[in-house]
């Protein structure tokens, strides 16, 4: 008799939906997370305080960079916010020569849900067919009417501000009321309307509740209070978080069993009975190593965590990794490729300013390749970004100084729009993930080594996304417009996916059209591991889309005896 | 708005380079300050504090809204300069801040803070126009010790809890610049 019937192997984005979803239907749930406990208001250190309540004034120090040199890349890092990120002394990984990537990671209850940006596009018809259409990876095992009731049923209970627009490339959801466009924003969509009517701008989609429902106030969230420092944490978790959200929800059916400070080394495979029987885990602050065992395992602890651990799980069955007869496991690496795009200024409207911190911005949807390709790259590309006036720190940089100086900075500077390319990358064999041979963390456990690089089809891309950035932003009437491509690295996305895609073939894939293992039917992978191609939208909502329907599929399949 | 006419655009534009370069004021090295220093770094800072202080109120002063001095900048810029900069540094700043003295003796006058008030504002005009690395240092750190200060909060528009958000807002009715931008 197994200790559950299910463990969950993670708590954030895609860990939390499992929790919930196994909860509510009765089954006795288990959730392991290799972090610390996050209670919600309590461990959110760095809410409703303000730049002088820090030492560093709320920045990044010289020697928090020196920390951590990868966690403090990301844009959120700052001293209100680090305590949501790791630690990278406790996550060393290595990369192949030649290469590099940014793993930025959270490590405790909520992962990054408590850190991301909160942007929720689902994927359409286009997406998933993708690959078959331009023989770029295998076929998706699932098209869009497959997930699109998980779409909705996830959309519900998370809360997507947005406004439905009718395009076939990024279907319209079960939306709160949109954020607001500002005065600016809505005179360059008219404008770049008139040269470009297929280059629409609309407001971002976001994860913030902004007209909560009955469910969502009965767990205690509320609406969006615009104070736009949603990484601190937020106490009326008005952004999704599974700590604001799902986790809560699973808690209170008495069902669920979350247990912090656990880190899954391995899930333990019954070559007799062909399943898995459970995970292998130790304890970050005690040492101790414990054994679970559980009818079904949900593996959800990040794109990398997950292979890291289906990695690390071999046997005599699976030499190189678990559930990887089809050797696809670790590979096909992929993120979304950005810090490309254009900023220019808008002249006029001097007159007009906002109020209030809106925690979104505005965004393009796809208009490249829609139907064909037809330009020298496959695939394509989204803008996100917005029309802001900036404050002190950019019109400090005026000459002069004394009272007429700073008399000067009461005024905001003039309006600026920017916009910021988030493309596709293809997935590609060799841009993969594996154990070093000899490095561990400091748990013992084997190192990730990764070797994942954009290739000639990002490159390609990017020069367009640089000139169609331009061209729309002058379209949209801004002037001195400059169009940047700067260096990027692999992971700065922080949507890093793929290593055990879906497919229809157990031969060159690792999970099935339920996201469950080819090779052992009783674990499944939600996270982003499971993902066949990036698409160029955000991701974290498919994934709770992916793991509340996987989650579905197995209730029924253990209700019927067959799990 | 208000823009001065700048004789240096070459100059404006490198140091707004910086900001961009870094993604704002708030990850310039420089403004990655700390705590308090040690006693012994203290001691080390203090004969030049007077004239930080004083050079830190000519930029921000006192108007209807509080100066660089009340918002604390000098302390904020000790500690900065105490306790992020290296050894080396230090040195640089504190050998920089000899420019001061150097161009009123020039002027005639024993040294900087000895100097007339019309004097000083001479020396600090051409020191902006000049572009000279320590005075773009100690501007910016005043900026952002001061805009980062409770005091600011008198100065530009803070509103720690918006509620809402307008996107059609006239200035007029809000006044000033938002003091904070959020992440």
């Amino acid at each position: 008799m197994a200790d559950f019937d299910v463990i969950i192997v993670g708590s954030g984005m895609s860990g939390g939906w499992a929790a919930k979803e196994f909860a509510e239907k009765g089954l006795k749930t288990l959730v392991l997370e290799r972090g610390r406990d996050v209670e919600k208001g309590a461990d959110y250190v760095g809410e409703n305080t303000a730049p002088w309540d820090w030492p560093a004034r709320d920045t990044s120090t010289a020697q928090m960079k020196a920390d951590n040199p990868v966690q403090s890349q990301c844009y959120a890092f700052r001293e209100s916010t680090q305590n949501f990120f790791a630690k990278d002394r406790d996550n060393p990984y290595s990369v192949e020569e030649g290469t590099s990537f940014s793993f930025i990671r959270g490590d405790q209850v909520g992962g990054r849900s408590l850190l991301w940006a909160r942007q929720s596009y689902r994927w359409s018809e286009m997406d998933f067919q993708s690959n078959k259409r331009d023989g770029h990876g295998v076929d998706w095992p699932i098209r869009y009417k497959d997930l699109a009731p998980w779409y909705d049923y996830v959309e519900e209970f998370v809360g997507i501000s947005g406004s439905k627009e009718g395009l076939p490339q990024l279907p319209d959801g079960k939306f709160q009321p949109p954020m607001e466009l500002n005065a600016v924003e809505k005179k360059v969509r008219d404008a770049i309307a008139q040269t470009y009517p297929d280059r629409r701008l609309i407001i971002g989609r976001a994860a913030h509740l902004t007209e909560p429902t009955e469910q969502q106030l009965a767990l205690g969230r509320g609406s969006c209070q615009f104070r736009n420092q949603c990484q601190r944490g937020c106490s009326f978790g008005a952004y999704f978080s599974s700590v604001a959200a799902t986790l809560p929800a699973a808690k209170r059916t008495n069902n669920m069993q979350l247990v912090p400070d656990t880190q899954v080394e391995r899930i333990v495979y019954d070559p007799a009975t062909k399943r898995a029987t459970g995970v292998e885990t130790i304890n970050r602050k005690t040492g101790t190593r414990e054994t679970y065992t559980a009818r079904v395992i949900f593996m959800c602890a990040s794109t990398l965590g997950t292979l890291q651990i289906m990695l690390n799980s071999t046997s005599e069955t699976f030499p190189t990794g678990f559930a990887n007869t089809s050797d696809a496991l670790g590979r096909y690496i992929m993120d979304h490729h950005h810090r490309v795009g254009a900023r220019g200024k808008y002249p006029g409207m001097l007159d007009k300013y906002f109020s209030g911190r809106r925690p979104s911005g505005i965004y393009v949807p796809r208009f490249r390749n829609l139907e064909s390709d037809e330009q020298d790259f496959s695939r394509g590309y989204g803008f996100q970004g917005g029309a802001n006036r900036p404050s002190w720190q950019s019109t400090c940089q005026q000459d002069g100084f004394g009272a007429d100086y700073k008399n000067a900075m009461r005024e905001p500077g003039g309006w600026e729009v920017y916009l910021q390319g988030f493309g596709e990358m293809l997935p590609v064999a060799d841009n993969r993930v594996t154990l070093h041979p000899t490095k561990t963390d400091p748990y013992g456990m084997a190192q990730l080594h990764i070797n994942v690089r954009f290739g000639e089809n990002e490159r390609k891309m990017r020069l367009d996304m640089a000139q169609t950035a331009k061209e729309t932003l002058e379209a949209g009437g801004c002037i001195d417009v400059e169009a940047y491509n700067r260096d990027t690295i692999v992971g700065l996305g922080i949507h890093e996916m793929g290593g055990a895609r879906m497919g229809r073939d157990p031969l060159t894939s690792v999970l099935n059209a339920h996201n469950q293992c080819h090779d052992v039917e009783n674990v499944f992978v939600t996270d982003g591991a499971s993902m066949t191609s990036s698409a160029c939208q955000n991701p974290s909502i498919t994934y709770m889309a992916l793991t509340a329907r996987a989650a579905d599929y197995a209730v029924t399949q253990m209700q019927q005896g067959k799990l | 708005m208000k823009q001065q006419k700048s004789a240096h655009p070459s100059r404006r534009d490198a140091i707004k380079g910086l900001f961009l370069a870094t993604g704002g004021a708030a990850s310039l090295p420089l403004m990655s300050a700390l705590s308090a220093c040690t006693p012994e770094i203290k001691q080390e800072l203090s004969p030049y504090m007077e004239l930080v202080s004083h050079v830190s109120e000519m930029i921000l002063p006192q108007t209807d809204t509080p100066g660089a001095l009340a918002a604390g900048v000098p302390a904020y810029i000790e500690a900065l300069v105490g306790t992020h900069y290296t050894q080396d540094e230090r040195e640089a700043f504190k050998t920089g801040l000899s420019v001061f003295d150097e161009m009123a003796h020039a002027k005639s006058a024993k040294s900087f803070l000895a100097a007339p008030h019309e004097v000083q504002t001479t020396i600090l005009t051409a020191l902006d126009q000049s572009g000279v690395a320590i005075w773009q240092q100690l501007k910016q750190a005043v900026v952002f010790g001061y805009y980062t200060s409770e005091a600011a909060t008198e100065e530009l528009r803070y509103d720690p809890i918006p509620g809402g958000y307008d996107g059609d807002a006239d200035l007029s009715d809000i006044g000033r610049a938002w003091l904070t931008t959020g992440i």
